[in-house]
């Protein structure tokens, strides 16, 4: 999917020397329209996300999230971040990140994870993307079903506030607490 | 053309609107209350109150492209989300000029209730200093009241909203008609107590918000339900909102008529009698053109609103506006300050949570030049709270895999965080003028914001920063950060001025009953009328000054005089 989208876009920039189409966005607004997944995407967010007691990312639909979130500029996205994060990741592990057994993907993945969030000056700054990225698989788990009701509590209408509740055996966060996730 | 008469007319339906439709209409008088934007009726236009993230779209992110295009500048409230969208206006159909850097952020919503449905609800008394502070320092001018005026009205208002609170006994912001308060919860009771012992001038308490902690049942109101989430709109009617409190007291006099999607072009004035005889409506969904006529006027509309309006109302006894004979038409305007003060972690209570979501913070009101001079003038107050962090600090945070999700599964860390609220001193310069070329999609001309703070606001929020580092540190509290630099004027959407009261004809445009000095039948109840912003959130203010205004206003109709 992703050579596909690269492979429309040049066909797009093509056209436009051509002088058949003059804007870039349209091309990528049609590039975008046409993911509707990526085998990139499913694997990345299931190594942020993985399965454990509850479902992990894939299984409750994180990717379409992200898709569509991506297509919309959610996090600052552009419709070239897939592209963008997979091609930086391939370069430092220098070949096919997908074709990796899932032991060593998810050693490179927190290697780049950790310098990306230590601000380390050596990475390319494309890397800077992985963010983003990471920002929308954990977004579309965390406000999924699965994510706000099993994996944390939630409850829409709690009908009482209670300031002080000794924290037991269940340590889960309320997903609910909306000042908390907006102010985290 | 149709011609209908009133006994009075109120333009907008937002907090003031409502108060002047409910005082005048229970005071006998036939009213029509005019709202520019379309209907939302009470539970039933609250479309996405109950719906579950994943319920929307963007899993309650909204859309961003869309949002860059139609909520350019609404976006940046921080109670726009994509619950409740609709209820902000589209930026491309209501644009402005702003002249300064930053450009001024308007943040409006149109409809009828106006910003009552997604209003912040803190509600504050203003203090006998803040009705003094313009007379004491000479910037700006005198009030035409003092704190005596307005408490009775205060009273009044506070015991038909429903505020919950706490009283503490501080003559910088009074007590008032309480319900129960809200709790604390155990970091907030740490920190109060900290201050109690460490600070002696200095207070934190809840939030005075105006959500029930007592049900209203004869306003069909029921007790918050602790979902905070309010800005939705509130099938419960837990909060005070036109359609939750004070539209069903209007309906329910039978005096009542409401007319939507109807935006006020101009107001009449008639050279003769001296006074408004009327306004000229645009029906915004036919199009058509409407004149109303009515004994008194109150513009409602939200302070920019009301002076665009006036301002738009020219004729020849009043070629820059009705009720300018003075010239400060559009001029004084202002917004707090705000920026966050502090962000914090606070550790030591680890095993402590809660349940349910409070929907108010805490705040420490003003403590400084209520004595001893200070490097500068006037005050500031903070507000926020202490809440655990959600799983979006995740967005933060390196690490993926089995143990990141077992991190962010556990409620996070306590943080305590502080938005300082400065007041902003009235100046001149800080104005609104028409832009008479470029016109919203009514056809009527833009307003034109040119509004900066001055050296006064910056030296607040540095000194409100240091402060609130301190505190915070007396706590045990480790500080992430602190800003002093302001927020974008416009956002506390807490605008004011424009036609301000005051005591002399000549530099004002308000009498002390919100009366235009020049024409008497015309009132200006919002925050249009504020001669200071003090750094309390105003709506409390602007309804006892409607609510009297109103009554006054009634007197004059009945005795002949209006």
């Amino acid at each position: 999917m992703v050579n596909k989208q690269r492979r429309l876009f040049l066909l797009g920039s093509l056209a436009i020397s051509a002088g058949l189409i003059c804007n870039p966005s349209e091309i990528w607004a049609r590039a975008g329209q046409l993911s509707e997944s990526s085998e990139f995407l499913n694997r990345v967010a299931d190594l942020v996300i993985p399965a454990t007691a509850t479902p992990g990312a894939t299984q409750v639909g994180v990717p379409r999230f992200v898709l569509s979130a991506i297509q919309n500029g959610l996090q600052g996205a552009t419709n070239l971040l897939l592209d963008n994060v997979q091609q930086v990741i391939n370069n430092y592990v220098g070949g096919d990140f997908l074709v990796l057994p899932q032991p060593k993907q998810h050693q490179l993945l927190a290697e780049i994870d950790a310098k990306v969030f230590a601000n380390d000056p050596a990475l390319p700054a494309a890397l800077a993307d992985w963010r983003k990225l990471k920002a929308l698989i954990v977004i579309g788990y965390y406000s999924s079903e699965v994510g706000s009701t099993q994996e944390l509590r939630y409850q829409l209408i709690p009908g009482r506030f209670e300031p002080d509740v000794k924290l037991g055996e269940d340590r889960r966060g309320w997903s609910s607490d909306w000042t908390g996730v907006k102010y985290a | 053309m149709t011609t209908n008469h009133y006994d009075a007319i109120v333009v907008g339906s937002g907090i003031t609107g409502g108060w002047a439709a409910k005082e005048l209409t229970e005071q006998g008088l036939k009213v029509l209350l005019l709202e520019r934007g379309k209907n939302v009726e009470h539970r039933k236009g609250y479309k996405n109150e109950m719906k579950h993230p994943w319920e929307l779209p963007f899993m309650g992110q909204g859309n961003k492209a869309y949002w860059d295009k139609h909520y350019a500048v609404q976006q940046h409230s921080g109670h726009l989300t994509e619950w409740n969208e609709d209820f902000w206006v589209d930026d491309l159909d209501h644009p402005y000029q702003s002249v300064q850097s930053p450009a001024f952020r308007w943040l409006r919503g149109y409809q009828l209730g106006g910003k009552s449905l997604m209003w912040g609800r803190q509600s504050y008394r203003w203090s006998e200093a803040d009705f003094n502070a313009n007379a004491q320092d000479g910037v700006g001018t005198d009030w035409p009241i003092r704190y005596g005026d307005l408490a009775p009205w205060y009273d009044y208002v506070e015991e038909f909203v429903g505020i919950s609170g706490a009283a503490e006994g501080l003559a910088q912001l009074p007590d008032g008609k309480f319900q129960p308060p809200m709790a604390l919860n155990s970091v907030e009771q740490h920190i109060r107590a900290t201050l109690q012992s460490k600070f002696k001038d200095r207070v934190l308490t809840v939030g005075r918000v105006a959500n029930l902690t007592q049900a209203k049942p004869e306003q069909g109101r029921g007790p918050c339900m602790n979902r905070a989430i309010c800005p939705r709109g509130c099938s419960f009617g837990a909060y005070f909102s036109t359609q939750s409190s004070t539209l069903p007291a209007a309906v329910a006099t039978g005096n009542l008529t409401l007319r939507t999607d109807s935006v006020v072009e101009r107001v009449e004035y008639d050279q003769k009698t001296h006074r408004a005889s009327g306004v000229h409506v645009i029906d915004r969904s036919t199009k058509e053109k409407h004149f109303f006529s009515a004994k008194v006027i109150f513009l409602c509309a939200g302070a920019f609103n009301s002076v665009g309006l006036m301002l738009r109302s020219k004729s020849a006894a009043f070629p820059n506006g009705i009720a300018n004979s003075s010239g400060v038409l559009g001029k004084y305007i202002m917004d707090h300050a705000t920026t966050l003060g502090v962000v914090s972690e606070i550790p030591g209570f680890e095993d402590s949570y809660y349940y349910g979501n409070r929907p108010t913070g805490v705040v420490i009101p003003r403590f400084v030049n209520l004595g001893e001079p200070q490097a500068y003038l006037r005050g500031f107050s903070y507000q926020g709270g202490a809440f655990r962090a959600g799983w979006s600090r995740g967005l933060r945070e390196a690490g993926i895999g089995v143990k990141y999700k077992q991190q962010l599964q556990e409620a996070g860390p306590w943080k305590f965080v502080l938005t300082t609220f400065a007041e902003c001193l009235p100046m001149a310069h800080n104005q609104i003028t028409l832009d008479e070329q470029l016109k919203d999609i009514d056809g009527l001309p833009q307003l034109k914001i040119d509004f900066r703070f001055s050296e006064n606001e910056y030296k607040l929020l540095a000194a409100a920063k240091a402060e609130a580092a301190k505190m915070v540190e007396a706590a045990g509290g480790k500080v992430i950060f602190g800003r002093d630099q302001p927020n974008p004027g416009g956002s506390a959407i807490h605008e004011m001025g424009g036609a301000r009261m005051g005591k002399d004809p000549k530099t004002s445009v308000l009498n002390q009953y919100n009366q235009a000095h020049d024409v008497p039948n015309l009132f200006v109840t919002d925050g249009a009328a504020m001669a200071s912003s003090a750094c309390q959130n105003p709506s409390l203010t602007y309804m006892a000054l409607t609510a009297r205004a109103a009554r006054k206003a009634a007197e004059l109709v009945k005795s002949g005089a209006l």
